[in-house]
């Protein structure tokens, strides 16, 4: 019993010292770490959307983007948008200017298949969203589509593909509602 | 003296990814570019020496029925603040590694060198051991990872090397590439220290 008490004891003044000296390193870091991630959203949006000079998150009951200010004019709009990709779900941002057209397309999350999957990312993929307002179809699953997807990596531009025209769809409902 | 051998050991000899074969689940995981696998390898001898040095100093106040909670309680102490702290100052680091972080806890080369040395060692040899295994480790992953980043992606620490020369490999930075690349290491590497001659 006695015995018993006494690791008890060790182990608890070892979790102890744990704890206090984590959460002094927490606070250390905490406020650097959310700058970062602050830093890195506010990044992320300006490469989606380069002539905004500041961004405002409107969300409306789950639906969220981040309309894009130039001065007090509303000169477009990042969406966010999903695809299934190969290796799981690809996360896609999309800026769009006020006209509904593409200005870029930037891959937020993925598991694709490094060299392969992962090429969706590169200029000669992406060119051929931009300035265009779709609807956007993979060449490959429609004889009419305007989008070649990447050599053996059909899924993963499918998926980039579909994520594009949903912003669009989202977009041609949510634009002119507001502001 | 016995404490240069306690700190050279880990370099090559008794080197822990290329000698004694352990915490090869990280190392091959992580090790696609050499950036990425530098980080992990600098991450992991941080948690070796911090542990190496606390459990050895607290040696003598843990009951031997409970030493594996209490090592492991330290030893996931430093993985957090390891976490926390590439999460402030390397960012773009801490997102390609991921997961691998937090799971420094469960790398058997550190809980291998709490138990079969920091334990029953002094502070000065637990942490010239834990110094010359991480310096070690940092060495294994950083190699693997070099070589993986080359012939897969031609490029090394991001900048572009073999333009021209060879079409990289692709299968390099996929995993099968991890077991190729770290079975000729230790092939060469064998080849040179043993005697009998493969």
């Amino acid at each position: 019993m006695r015995e018993i008490i006494d690791f008890a004891l060790r182990l608890l003044i070892t979790c102890a010292l744990s704890a206090g000296s984590l959460s002094w390193v927490y606070e250390l870091t905490a406020d650097r770490i959310r700058e970062n991630q602050e830093k890195q959203k506010i990044g992320m949006l300006k490469k989606a959307l380069p002539a905004a000079e500041r961004f405002e998150t409107i969300d409306r009951g789950g639906l969220k983007y981040e309309a894009g200010y130039r001065g007090d004019e509303r000169i477009g709009g990042v969406f966010y948008a999903e695809g299934k990709g190969y290796g799981g779900v690809m996360q896609v941002m999309v800026g769009l200017d006020s006209q509904g057209k593409v200005v870029e397309v930037v891959l937020l999350s993925h598991k694709e298949t490094p060299g392969l999957g992962t090429k969706v990312a590169d200029q000669e993929f992406r060119h051929q969203f931009l300035g265009k307002g779709g609807p956007f179809l993979l060449r490959k699953d429609n004889p009419s589509g305007n989008i070649d997807g990447v050599a053996s990596a059909t899924i993963s531009s499918r998926a980039v593909t579909k994520a594009v025209d949903d912003s669009l769809q989202i977009f041609k409902g949510e634009w002119g509602k507001h502001g | 003296m016995a404490k240069l051998s306690t700190f050279t050991n880990g370099l090559l000899k008794e080197n822990a990814v290329l000698v004694l074969l352990i915490g090869l689940c990280p190392t091959l995981a992580v090790s696609t570019t050499a950036m990425d696998a530098l980080g992990m390898g600098v991450a992991t001898a941080f948690v070796l020496v911090c542990s190496n040095i606390c459990i050895s100093a607290v040696r003598k106040l843990v009951p031997p029925q409970i030493r594996i909670p209490i090592f492991i309680i330290i030893i996931s102490t430093f993985v957090t603040i390891a976490d926390y702290f590439m999460n402030a100052y390397a960012p773009t680091l801490h997102k390609s590694l991921g997961l691998f972080i937090p799971l420094i806890v469960v790398n058997c080369i550190i809980l291998g060198r709490a138990e079969a040395f920091a334990s029953k060692k002094d502070l000065f040899s637990a942490a010239l051991d834990g110094l010359g295994t991480g310096i070690g480790y940092v060495g294994a992953i950083g190699l693997i990872g070099s070589m993986r980043e080359i012939l897969g992606n031609g490029s090394l620490f991001g900048y572009k090397l073999t333009s021209g020369l060879f079409s990289p490999a692709i299968i390099m930075i996929l995993p099968p590439g991890g077991f190729i690349v770290f079975g000729f290491i230790i092939a060469f590497l064998n080849h040179f220290t043993k005697k009998e001659a493969c």
